[in-house]
């Protein structure tokens, strides 16, 4: 049942200037759960909604099952899609709701019947089916909206920031609600969120957009352990990884990097795509993340001082001053560690990233 | 409490003005025709009489005289606001998805010139459309009466319905058009969301149909003249009937007041509420 997605150079544009969507390629496959995770304005919703047949394609091409799509109506397309505020008929009942598609498509009242019953009961709804949605609480409306097209059997299910309008607790639950819906049914996920944690939990691979452009597509771990440039190195991840300004320069055959006065040592295989100017110095970013940093007492490090602690539970983030930068290290909790305290903090040196600073694009 | 003293001797004031009038016009339809002009003026219908009506119904001393034009002239009013309130909605319906959903070269041109219309005084045109009306042979007719109405109303209700569809989410027929609905069915799927809109418009166009009286004087005289024209004929040659007009005013007012009392009904509130979360 399920089906490949391909969205070829596809374009959008609402006004003449600016593209919403620009040059966007994209293969889905078969069973595939793939998240669209970005800022909000990324263009995410409008590929989305594009794939629906919401919005028109200004240039490109979008293939179901290699059969070209631009020109197919939504209805035609046998997709189904969840909507971030669930778009639930407010005059019709729980059931009517779920039974909508099914409906418009003509399908026997007794095979309606029984796949509404089916996935009221996957869904726990059972007790609910004749309610109108006013009278469920949000993630029960969440629930008839997966539901409503889930009866469908779509080959492609595609989802809005499903689960923006949820709380915490419920959210974390849905979460692993899909995720066991997408193992069962094995169908096409589409999905758009702008919380990377989100994106990293759910996807099979996930795509990375800014401004109406993929910045990097592949697995979450990929995606976290080798990010293609700076922006997806700072959205993905929790806090964002530290970007500091370091020179690097070859001493006698060792790469050395100079960052915010301390001099590092790091393998030769790291820097090794790196170019070197021959003995001149390079400028470049340096990017780490916060859980490679430690604190190692007062001298043998960058010196830093703490700002603000905040409490995580059994971690903590320190967000920390060094000159003009700022630093953020998350760390084990440490109740001696407060507001105002200096000492020197060390990184992991195999778990640092280098970016040109210009471009942006990551050298390693 | 104090706040509200004020406001109840307003709201009172408000009623009083629009009541005093209507009891007016009962009190003197059910004076016997000498009281009418006695020294002192009788503020309560005493002695009770009911000649007025039976008259108008034709069951009282001149027989079928008044019954038969009443007759005629109520059906004229029914059928023509009816009509009217009909073509108003299914045209308002329609207009106002056009204008709230689609996007279309000249929409806002379109939309304040039908909105300009609303401001134009119906005898500004009166004229050209008399010559129109004569033209179509449509003169004195339903089909002429309720065309200009509807041509009349029909802007605010285009105007109104345009607002209604406005406020549901554009979701819910995305939904609709993913799940597999025509543009006709995702229409009807949420036409039962603009029913507070569409009762609005209804009663709206049907009261005011059911008022006019400039129009129908001028463009159906006689075969299709309506309870408004009808009532200022009951003058003679010497005498003006006031317990006939009257009468036949209260009797005119009890259609649109059936009217409003069976449609508020449905201009319930809070159908919204469940469809999205805010």
């Amino acid at each position: 049942m399920a089906a490949r997605l391909v969205l070829e150079n596809v374009n959008k544009y609402f006004n003449a200037q600016n593209p919403a969507v620009s040059d966007f390629n994209l293969e889905v496959e078969e069973s595939e759960f793939l998240v669209l995770v970005g800022p909000s304005g990324c263009g995410k919703s409008t590929i989305l909604r594009m794939v629906a047949g919401l919005e028109t394609v200004s240039f490109g091409e979008i293939f179901i099952d290699d059969v070209l799509v631009n020109d197919v109506p939504p209805s035609d397309r046998d997709i189904a899609m969840v909507f971030q505020n669930y778009a639930l008929y407010p005059h019709m009942s729980v059931y009517d709701n779920m039974a909508f598609g099914l409906k418009m498509r003509r399908t026997p009242r007794s095979e309606i019947d029984g796949r509404v019953r089916e996935v009221a009961k996957i869904l726990n709804l059972n007790h609910l089916l004749k309610r109108k949605p006013r009278a469920l609480s949000g993630g029960e409306r969440q629930r008839v909206a997966l539901g409503r097209a889930m009866v469908r059997h779509p080959r492609i299910f595609l989802m809005d920031e499903p689960l923006s309008n949820l709380d915490a607790q419920l959210r974390t639950q849905t979460r692993a609600e899909i995720l066991k819906l997408h193992h069962k049914l094995q169908a096409t996920f589409l999905y758009v969120t702008h919380d990377q944690v989100e994106a990293m939990t759910m996807g099979t691979r996930i795509a990375v957009m800014k401004e109406g452009k993929i910045q990097q597509i592949g697995s979450p771990q990929e995606v976290f352990e080798r990010p293609a440039n700076m922006f997806v190195a700072g959205f993905i991840g929790s806090p964002s990884m530290n970007f500091l300004p370091a020179r690097l320069r070859s001493s006698t055959g060792k790469p050395v990097l100079s960052v915010l006065g301390s001099e590092l040592e790091i393998l030769p295989e790291q820097v090794l795509p790196l170019k070197l100017k021959g003995n001149g110095e390079q400028t470049l970013i340096l990017g780490v993340r916060p859980e490679y940093l430690y604190p190692v007492g007062e001298e043998g490090g960058i010196k830093c001082r703490v700002d603000v602690v905040e409490m995580m539970g059994a971690e903590m983030y320190l967000h920390m001053q060094v000159g003009k930068n700022e630093l953020v290290a998350r760390v084990k909790t440490d109740s001696s560690i407060k507001p105002g305290q200096k000492f020197a903090v060390q990184m992991d040196l195999g778990q640092i990233h280098l970016f040109d600073p210009q471009s942006g694009q990551s050298l390693m | 409490m104090r706040k509200s003293i004020p406001l109840v001797a307003v709201v009172s004031l408000i009623v009083l003005w629009s009541l005093l009038p209507i009891y007016w016009s009962l009190r003197t339809s059910l004076l016997p025709k000498i009281e009418l002009t006695t020294t002192p003026l009788k503020y309560i219908p005493m002695p009770l009489s009911l000649e007025n009506y039976q008259n108008l119904l034709g069951i009282g001393t001149r027989g079928n005289d008044v019954w038969i034009p009443l007759k005629n002239s109520l059906i004229n009013s029914i059928v023509t606001s009816t009509g009217t309130t009909l073509l108003v909605l299914l045209l308002s319906v329609l207009a106002g998805y056009a204008f709230s959903r689609f996007a279309f070269k000249g929409k806002n041109l379109l939309l304040g010139t039908i909105l300009v219309t609303i401001a134009l005084p119906a005898y500004s045109v009166m004229i050209p459309l008399y010559r129109i009306i004569i033209r179509l042979g449509l003169l004195d007719t339903w089909v002429g009466i309720t065309l200009i109405f509807t041509s009349a109303f029909a802007p605010l209700g285009v105007w109104l319905m345009k607002v209604a569809f406005d406020t549901i989410p554009i979701e819910l027929e995305e939904a609709a058009m993913v799940d597999g609905a025509s543009p006709a069915k995702t229409l009807l799927t949420i036409l039962p969301l603009v029913v507070p809109g569409m009762v609005a418009v209804a009663t709206l166009t049907f009261l005011s149909a059911w008022s006019q009286f400039v129009i129908p004087l001028v463009f159906s005289p006689q075969n299709a003249s309506p309870i408004t024209v009808l009532i200022t004929q009951f003058v003679g040659r010497t005498s003006i009937d006031y317990g006939l007009m009257s009468a036949a005013g209260i009797i005119a007012i009890i259609p649109p007041l059936l009217v409003v009392m069976f449609l508020s009904k449905y201009l319930v509130d809070g159908l919204m509420r469940g469809a999205i979360k805010n």
